[in-house]
């Protein structure tokens, strides 16, 4: 049996390292002087103050967002002008009794309190451009055109491998980062989550054409990525019944 | 001013781990003359910038880090994107007759990471998980898919101790 690590320790220490590359880089780095150390790191400073700006801006919208709250209608006692006969009354008796203005209710609009609305937070579907029946244990058929992204999730870079392959990377709710890697020139096959000996990461892979997606979940934990995705299975299902 | 900022230390580290730059970023970018700006990339970011270390395995798996991303960046370039890319250029002392390597380099980007890290530098799963600033699971999943795909690439038994 022969040993990985040896072959693969032999063929790196067969790499011949440019030295005059090595002699380059340090000239290079030191004619530049150093830069000199600012007395305020005003890099930290504007971050600061722009999460600053932002999170008054949000405090300020919020408001706003939150919905208006029913106006109820409250009876409030207030003193009439005109007299009532029980106060003429009172007037030629005033030994007797004091004068006590009567009351009409009158009806004034007042404010309650505001309702505290809930605010439900979307989850953001990206647009889904197809509308196909997906079984989970059959092979769907997409086309490269139409790649799905998972639900819940946007796609914030896209890195393209040297092989052909690429790599979707995307951010979710609470910011958990995954990474969709496409290959080419596979089998396509639905299988159910697969789930690593650790029991944490996942690897869950769809089946698209010829094309394999693998993901694997970085951040997330197995009930997160099971429901991210069975969301998306369920969302295409409704889709596709409408 | 600490001993990791003297412009004498930041020399010797140069020196001394420039090797092990150039080798990840050739593992990396598959190419001798993106290799070459990677490793200079990095090492003009070490020297000019003033980056508080806190010791020589901390100065080691910040370059090992930031080879890896100046790598990714290589490919995220939009102009890399619109042309057809560079052709597979490794430079070898004598002629490379095993497949080993070859079939190393036809993984995707971050098993390569994992598997030079793990079997050219011998750094444990602890050791990479925090250099790369990912979970340890993540580094054993990622290590245990890459050797499945070297073995079905690799004809012979081999031993992925």
């Amino acid at each position: 049996m022969i040993l990985f690590r040896e072959e693969y320790k032999k063929a790196n220490d067969n790499i011949k390292v440019d030295n005059e590359l090595l002699e380059k880089t340090l000239r290079s780095a030191f004619v530049r002087p150093l830069p000199k150390k600012r007395k305020f790191n005003y890099t930290a400073i504007t971050k600061v103050a722009a999460a600053v700006i932002v999170a008054v801006g949000c405090t300020a919208a919020y408001p706003a967002l939150v919905e208006k709250p029913e106006i109820d209608t409250v009876v409030v006692n207030e003193p009439i002008s005109t007299p009532t006969e029980e106060t003429v009354i009172m007037e030629k008796e005033p030994e007797k009794t004091q004068a006590i203005p009567t009351k009409k209710p009158v009806r004034k609009k007042v404010e309650s309190a505001p309702v505290v609305a809930s605010v439900q937070t979307e989850i953001a579907v990206p647009e889904n451009p197809i509308s196909r029946m997906i079984e989970p244990e059959s092979a769907i058929a997409y086309s490269e055109e139409d790649f799905i992204s998972p639900v819940g999730f946007e796609q914030i870079s896209v890195i393209y491998n040297e092989d052909g392959t690429e790599d979707y990377v995307y951010e979710g709710l609470d910011e958990k980062i995954i990474s969709v890697h496409v290959s080419a020139s596979e089998e396509s096959q639905i299988s159910e989550p697969q789930w690593k000996e650790d029991g944490e990461s996942v690897g869950v892979i769809f089946s698209k054409d010829g094309k394999l997606l693998d993901v694997t979940a970085e951040n997330m934990t197995r009930e997160e990525i099971t429901d991210a995705f069975s969301k998306h299975i369920q969302t295409d299902k409704e889709e596709n019944v409408e | 001013m600490s001993v990791f900022s003297t412009r004498e230390f930041k020399e010797q580290m140069t020196r001394k781990y420039f090797s092990m730059v150039y080798k990840l970023a050739l593992n990396q970018t598959k190419n001798k003359e993106l290799a070459d700006d990677v490793v200079q990339e990095v090492f003009l970011r070490y020297i000019q910038k003033d980056i508080e270390f806190e010791s020589e395995e901390h100065i080691k798996a910040w370059l090992l880090r930031v080879t890896i991303n100046c790598s990714k960046n290589v490919f995220q370039d939009s102009w890399f994107k619109k042309t057809e890319g560079f052709s597979f250029d490794i430079p070898f002392e004598h002629e490379e007759k095993s497949d080993v390597y070859y079939m190393t380099l036809e993984l995707p980007q971050k098993y390569r990471s994992v598997i030079h890290l793990f079997y050219y530098e011998d750094m444990s799963v602890s050791e990479i998980s925090k250099c790369l600033g990912q979970k340890e699971n993540t580094v054993k999943s990622l290590l245990r898919r890459a050797r499945l795909m070297l073995k079905e690439k690799l004809e012979g038994g081999y031993d992925f101790v």
